[in-house]
């Protein structure tokens, strides 16, 4: 039973540290894959500040084709958004058309302290098409910012960049 | 107190999950510099004892090398570490510029890495000997493909344009029928037709730094289609295959001549510039078109054309008398915007073109002015040997004529804003040009000048997907030397004006091949970056 117990709570702290994921230095998206046209809640972790100083905002650059964006209010930070009109507007699924999406996220006037981690979280649509989507992030500090909006050329890996941009890779549409 | 095993083992467990997901998701921020010494690009009187680095944490150093002119490292003793700083000596160091290029490890073990520069006593003096792998000076043959391309369509097209006005202009009026006018408009015309497509191809091949071979493919011309050269090419290209098509109809001949001329106007430096230079210099070329253009013709009435040939050159000299101030006015205009005039004129490569081209346009004016003032009044009072004396005087200006817009077409291709280089002088600096193009469309044009060792200076001339110039954000230069593999330099460049930013005194001190990428911050979430292989040549010791 004891044993039992122990085993399960290794486990648990083992699952939780692989979850999380690789050398997570960046800032990075906590699910990194998601199948095409489907709803996908993306969660941006900021893990540090700018090179020591407390992040104050949080700008987010949603890539051409993800629609239906909402992100989540957190509380001690302003939440708005950037819309932009759609040309051609795009099919809602339930037989009405989308004339505008939403083209920035910005959480500010907030205060993540170097020392501490936290996560920032938005529901959107996936496009029906495509490899991968990156969702570049301008974060700002109290002193200096840092943008994370490096994207990989030809030849190129992600380790191979100082600031890449949130990646998120598509995966075959279940339908 | 008795605390249950199963408890010690949980917390323990607990603990060591909170830990790895620690690790895992919050790792810590990477060491960063705060302050080195010498500082970055600082001039010294005197060679530095020690070079010093610190940091905002401990750290681990991984490299620290300090590279004079020969690429030798100069540091006497290994780094040593002392809290957050790095240290460590260096030897007498003579004058010259170094560049200390550093790795270490920070706490969460991430490899942090840079560059910096500096320079010791009197650095105009040449301190290289040849020590170093000898590196030719690259100078694209795309480029002087170009710029003979260039200089053939001036002279073309201005002849055919410049025919077409004439006969429209001063032949018409005076009822001149020579049967030599579409002869030369068609042939001068279709070559001009030949050598815009050819550019086209050449173009992309530059921006591609493509083999030769790579004219023979479809994506070579289709880069330089793409940019404002595509566009303005087929419009030069079109017109002056309506100039052939009208070559007997006088006046529609004409008109495609002024639309040929136009096209030129949209691409290269008046394409950058504001819209009222564009059209400054669409009049400048214009006047030119009508003065150069004529001076054939004029020879050819004069030689066979007895009964006109006076008539003719009083006309041409009326509307010289108003077309020629315009010419010059609209010339000096756009060379004012482009260039810090006078101080440029000497300072730089394009000034020094251009104090050229001036000669060459005063000579004219000055053959031009002798016509005028003493041929043709020589003509009227039917002074014997006048017409020769007129053949002779219009010969020459011919020839002053075509070496001007050969001058001309180099200048085309010469970035206005690159200081300090001498031409014709013995050891020559011409510095080094590349040219890429981003998938996005945006073309950067990048000049380091002198390109040799020491302090040199980078230009960037960028170009959105219009053709006219276009101010990113910020734009960076990232350096390091190939061969020697040092740590990366990173500087801001300054703008200069909308599309041009400018990096002043960069000290290059090792010879050879260099890195050079230049991080373009289009706007706040997307970046570009073009890589360049720079060749850095030796100054040698004199």
């Amino acid at each position: 039973m004891k044993n039992l117990m122990i085993k399960r709570w290794a486990g648990f702290g083992f699952l939780l540290a692989i979850s999380v994921g690789p050398a997570a230095a960046h800032v990075l998206l906590e699910t990194r894959q998601a199948p095409a046209a489907s709803y996908f809640k993306a969660v941006l972790q900021v893990p540090h500040g700018c090179a020591g100083s407390a992040t104050t905002a949080l700008r987010v650059r949603i890539p051409a084709g993800v629609i239906s964006v909402k992100p989540q209010p957190k509380p001690g930070w302003k939440l708005a958004v950037v819309k932009e009109k759609l040309n051609p507007p795009v099919d809602n699924g339930h037989g009405g058309k989308i004339t505008e999406t939403v083209r920035e996220v910005i959480w500010s006037g907030g205060n993540l302290p170097d020392d501490f981690f936290d996560s920032f979280v938005m529901i959107s649509r996936l496009p029906e098409q495509g490899e991968v989507l990156y969702f570049p992030v301008v974060q700002e500090c109290q002193k200096g910012l840092t943008r994370w909006i490096e994207t990989p050329v030809a030849g190129q890996s992600l380790s191979d960049l100082k600031h890449p941009a949130p990646e998120l890779k598509l995966l075959p549409s279940g339908r | 107190m008795i605390i249950p095993a199963a408890a010690v083992a949980r917390l323990a467990s607990m603990a060591i999950g909170l830990m790895l997901w620690a690790m895992a998701g919050t790792a810590w921020p990477h060491a960063s510099l705060l302050r080195v010494e010498p500082a970055d690009g600082v001039h010294l009187a005197t060679s530095p004892a020690q070079i010093r680095l610190d940091f905002d944490e401990a750290i681990s150093p991984v490299e620290l090398r300090v590279f004079d002119a020969h690429g030798r490292n100069r540091l006497v003793a290994l780094p040593a570490v002392s809290g957050n700083g790095l240290s460590a000596a260096v030897a007498g160091l003579e004058p010259g510029s170094y560049w200390v290029s550093w790795r270490v490890v920070s706490a969460d073990s991430h490899p942090v890495g840079g560059a910096f520069t500096f320079a010791v006593g009197d650095t105009t003096v040449p301190n290289i000997g040849a020590a170093l792998i000898p590196t030719q000076l690259q100078t694209s043959a795309w480029d002087m493909a170009l710029t003979m391309a260039r200089a053939i369509l001036y002279l073309t097209l201005l002849q055919a344009a410049g025919a077409a006005l004439f006969r429209a202009l001063i032949g018409q009026p005076l009822r001149i029928e020579a049967l030599w006018f579409p002869r030369l408009i068609v042939g001068c015309s279709m070559l001009a037709a030949a050598i815009a497509m050819l550019s086209v191809g050449l173009k992309g091949g530059q921006l591609l730094a493509a083999p030769w071979a790579g004219l023979l493919q479809p994506d070579v011309w289709a880069k330089g289609a793409g940019t404002s050269f595509g566009p303005a090419m087929a419009v030069v290209a079109g017109a002056s295959f309506l100039m052939a098509a009208t070559r007997h109809r006088v006046l529609p001949c004409a008109a495609f001549g002024i639309m040929a001329v136009a096209g030129l106007c949209l691409t290269g430096h008046a394409a950058s510039g504001p819209r009222w230079a564009q059209i400054l210099t669409f009049v400048h070329g214009l006047a030119a078109t009508f003065w150069l253009g004529a001076l054939y013709p004029l020879l050819r009435i004069v030689q066979l054309d007895g009964a006109h040939r006076l008539a003719v050159l009083q006309r041409f000299s009326g509307m010289a008398m108003v077309v020629t101030p315009v010419l010059f006015v609209c010339g000096f205009a756009v060379a004012w915007h482009r260039m810090d005039l006078p101080g440029d004129l000497a300072a730089t490569l394009y000034g020094q073109l251009l104090t050229l081209k001036l000669s060459a346009a005063g000579i004219l004016l000055g053959l031009a002015a002798i016509n005028r003032m003493l041929v043709t009044p020589a003509l009227a009072r039917g002074q014997p040997l006048a017409a020769e004396k007129l053949l002779r005087t219009i010969g020459l200006e011919l020839i002053v004529a075509a070496t001007l817009l050969v001058i001309a077409a180099t200048l085309a291709n010469t970035p206005p804003k690159v200081p300090g280089v001498s031409i014709g002088a013995a050891s020559q600096e011409n510095g080094w040009q590349g040219e890429r193009l981003s998938p996005s469309g945006l073309a950067l044009r990048l000049a380091v000048t002198p390109a040799a060792t020491g302090a040199n200076s980078l230009e960037v001339d960028l170009q959105g997907r219009d053709g006219h110039a276009f101010s990113p954000i910020s734009v960076t230069a990232e350096l390091r030397h190939t061969g020697l593999g040092t740590a990366t330099l990173q500087r801001p460049l300054t703008l200069v004006k909308p599309g041009q930013y400018r990096l002043k005194k960069v000290q290059l001190p090792m010879a050879g091949s260099w890195d050079l990428r230049i991080v373009v911050l289009v706007d706040e979430f997307v970046q570009e970056a073009f890589d360049f292989g720079l060749a850095v040549r030796p100054v040698q010791s004199e």
